[in-house]
Parts: C-alpha cells; sequence; structure tokens
C-alpha cells in the first residue's frame, strides 16, 4: 500500500452499466466509504459500483472533484472565505436537477458514505417539500402507489392533523 | 420512492432543523403517504419543535405522551391568542382597504365637480369671445340688421371682457392643474389599495382550505370561511 508515495494514483469505478471512471485517488478518497476500502487494502484497481448507474456516478464524481479541490476546514483555520462562497454557489448549483436524480444521488451517497453530499441532497428534498400542500408534496416526490393512504386513513390523517390549520 | 426509513428520518431532521419543515409543514408530510406519515410524527422531530417553538415551556412532562400530541396541546393554548391577532391584523387591512375607497371616491366627486367647472368656464369664455368679436365689429360698417344684433349682445355683457377672460383663463389653468393632480392621486391611492388588498389576501390565506376543497376555491368559498371562522372565534371568547 503506497498512498502517500502516489498522490495522483488512480482508482476506476464501473458503473452498474459497465461505464468506467478514472479519478484520481484524492477525488474518490471523499467517499468514506471507498477510504475505508483502501486503507483495509481490499480495494483492486477497480471498484464495481453495482447499484449505481453511470448517470449518477458521473454528478457524485464532479461533486467530489469539486470538494477534493477545495481547501479543508481542518487544513486551515482561516481559509478563504471566498472558497467557501465559491463551494457554497457550486452546491446550489449542483443540486438544480430533477427529484428522481437527487433521489439517486442520494441512495448513492449513503452507499459510498459522502456526509456532506448525504447532507446536500436531503437538504434540498427537504427545501422542495417546504410550504407545500400535501398534494403538491405527493406530486413532488412522487409518492408510490403503494404507499398512499388509504381513503380511511386519509381522512384519519386529516383529523389529526388539521389542527395546524386552523 | 425507494429511499430507506434512515434516510427519510435525516431529511426531516434537516428540515427542521433549518426551519424548512415547521409544525405545519410536518402536518403536511403526515398527509402524503403511509410512511411519511409514520416518520413524521418521530419523537426527535417534534421535540425539536417544541424546544424552538415554545423555549419558555421546558418540556416538562416525561410520561408516555408523544411530542406531538404535547406541540399540539401547546398549540391550542396559544391559538386563541394567535387567532384573535390574525382577525386583529384582518380587521386592520379592511378599515385600510375601505379607508383607500373611500378616499378614491371622494376624489372621483372632486373630479366630478371640477370638470363642470371647466366646462361652465370654457362655455363662458366662449361666449366672451362672441361678445369681444361683436364689440370689434361694431367700430365698421355692417348693415342695420347685423348691427344691432352685435349691439345687442355687446349691451347685454355687463362685465369687463377683456378682465374677465383672463381670469377665465386662469381659472381653467388651475381648473386643469387640478384636474391632473387629481388623477395622480387617485392613481397613488388605487395602487395603496391594490397593495392593501394583497396583504390581505395573504393573511387569510388558508391551507386547510384548499386541503378540503381541492382545487375549488372560490370568493363563496372564502366568505364562508370567513363566517365559520368568526364564528369560531365568538364560540371560544
Amino acid at each position: 500500500m503506497s498512498t502517500s508515495s502516489s498522490s495522483s494514483k488512480k482508482i476506476v469505478l464501473k458503473s452498474a452499466d459497465n461505464e468506467t471512471f478514472e479519478i484520481d485517488e484524492i477525488v474518490a478518497l471523499e467517499s468514506q466509504a471507498i477510504k475505508n476500502m483502501i486503507e483495509d487494502e481490499c480495494a483492486d484497481n477497480v471498484i464495481p459500483l453495482g447499484n449505481i448507474d453511470s448517470k449518477t456516478l458521473s454528478k457524485i464524481i464532479e461533486y467530489c472533484k469539486k470538494h477534493a479541490e477545495s481547501p479543508k476546514k481542518d487544513d486551515n483555520a482561516d481559509i478563504d472565505e471566498k472558497a467557501v462562497e465559491d463551494l457554497k454557489s457550486f452546491d446550489a448549483e449542483f443540486a438544480k436537477v430533477d427529484m428522481p436524480l437527487i433521489q439517486d444521488i442520494l441512495m448513492a451517497a449513503n452507499f459510498l458514505n459522502i456526509d456532506n453530499l448525504i447532507g446536500l441532497m436531503c437538504r434540498t428534498i427537504a427545501d422542495r417539500i417546504k410550504g407545500k400542500t400535501p398534494e403538491e408534496i405527493r406530486k413532488i416526490l412522487n409518492i408510490n402507489k403503494n404507499d398512499l393512504l388509504s381513503p380511511e386513513q386519509e381522512a384519519k390523517a386529516r383529523e389529526e392533523n388539521s389542527w395546524a390549520f386552523d | 420512492m425507494s429511499l430507506p426509513d434512515e434516510l427519510w428520518r435525516l431529511i426531516l431532521e434537516l428540515g427542521v432543523k433549518t426551519s424548512c419543515l415547521t409544525y405545519k409543514g410536518l402536518c403536511c408530510v403526515a398527509m402524503t403517504s403511509r410512511r411519511l406519515n409514520r416518520l413524521s410524527k418521530e419523537n426527535v422531530l417534534w421535540s425539536k419543535l417544541l424546544s424552538f417553538d415554545f423555549p419558555i415551556h421546558p418540556s416538562s412532562s416525561t410520561n408516555n405522551q408523544s411530542s406531538k400530541s404535547l406541540y399540539q396541546i401547546k398549540f391550542e393554548k396559544d391559538k386563541v391568542k394567535k387567532r384573535l391577532a390574525e382577525r386583529r391584523a384582518v380587521l386592520r387591512i379592511e378599515s385600510q382597504i375601505h379607508e383607500h375607497t373611500r378616499k378614491i371616491h371622494e376624489i372621483e366627486a372632486r373630479l366630478v365637480e371640477e370638470d363642470e367647472k371647466i366646462k361652465s368656464a370654457i362655455a363662458e369664455l366662449k361666449n366672451l369671445h362672441n361678445v369681444r368679436l361683436a364689440s370689434t365689429a361694431l367700430k365698421v360698417w355692417q348693415p342695420d340688421i347685423v348691427r344691432s344684433r352685435q349691439r345687442q349682445i355687446v349691451e347685454h355683457c355687463s362685465v369687463p371682457i377683456d378682465f374677465r377672460i383672463n381670469s377665465l383663463e386662469m381659472e381653467i389653468k388651475l381648473c386643469k392643474q387640478q384636474i391632473s393632480g387629481f388623477f395622480k392621486a387617485r392613481k397613488d391611492e388605487n395602487s395603496r389599495l391594490e397593495a392593501a388588498k394583497e396583504r390581505l389576501s395573504k393573511v387569510k390565506y388558508h391551507p386547510l382550505q384548499s386541503l378540503e376543497g381541492g382545487s375549488r376555491s372560490s370568493i363563496g368559498d372564502e366568505s364562508r370561511n370567513k363566517r365559520t371562522n368568526s364564528k369560531k372565534l365568538k364560540r371560544m371568547k
């Protein structure tokens, strides 16, 4: 294992649809799960990610690249505010995708254990349902038919929650 | 929707933490699906909201009561106060609207007045111009029949013509100024009225109404809703 000697060591990620992505190891280390694999020396050159499709994976790599480039908070106590602002606006732009992709990214980020990205996606979802009616939320989240409340359950839910609206 | 419960918990927790989701938001979420109904009830969320919204009351009862129902109880206590405050806000804006409308009517009445004034001034001015023409014409030779008519016109007019014309022209000018002033005042007042109406519709917004009725939200519904609200108010008093 020679992580120290090779700062430009490459890692190859393979998506569920068999597309490969070669990235710098430093970028891959944004994922705690991959980091653990590398540290435990149980990673081959190619890491197969059987539950992440290439569209989602390329978004995740885009995110990890940007965040790997940016100075870390613990590197330097007073990192310049411009970098922080820059990262913030990157995150805001990054989150401007449709709900299915957000959920896919969230699932994948959860699997790969990328804390910042999990937080970003969760906040994005919360923000999208902010101030919306139940009908709107259902549409936004595209709730599965099997998960819908039965008419009786829905009547009960309305009854139980009506106090918040008078 | 394939996200596991743990991620939904995280979404709701972060939503509450960042104030994206309020008590109302969580109640809306509770009505969307079976899973979110279950997850949105969890104590972590509501105890957080309790500490946000009712910081002065420490969550005293640690018995088997859920945080959500505890929140509801505290909320209901506050509700009477909130309702009255809301009602006052509505009344205040409604009286503003009334006042703006009254002012607009007043301005319009004065516009009509001013319009009549200007019309009569113009008519008189026209008449005086005729007199002046007649008096100039008298100085030259005319057939008798014409001449006597002109003399009649001139004699009929008792005021000093030029002086009167001047003052009428002044008056018309003044009227025009007044009218344009009133137009501006009416425009300003109208925009204030529109602003007040918009504030009113914001204050009156009722999520439950749209929940119950789906897409129907006619004016009739709104007024009915208002009535039931005031009924409730009376009952509470």
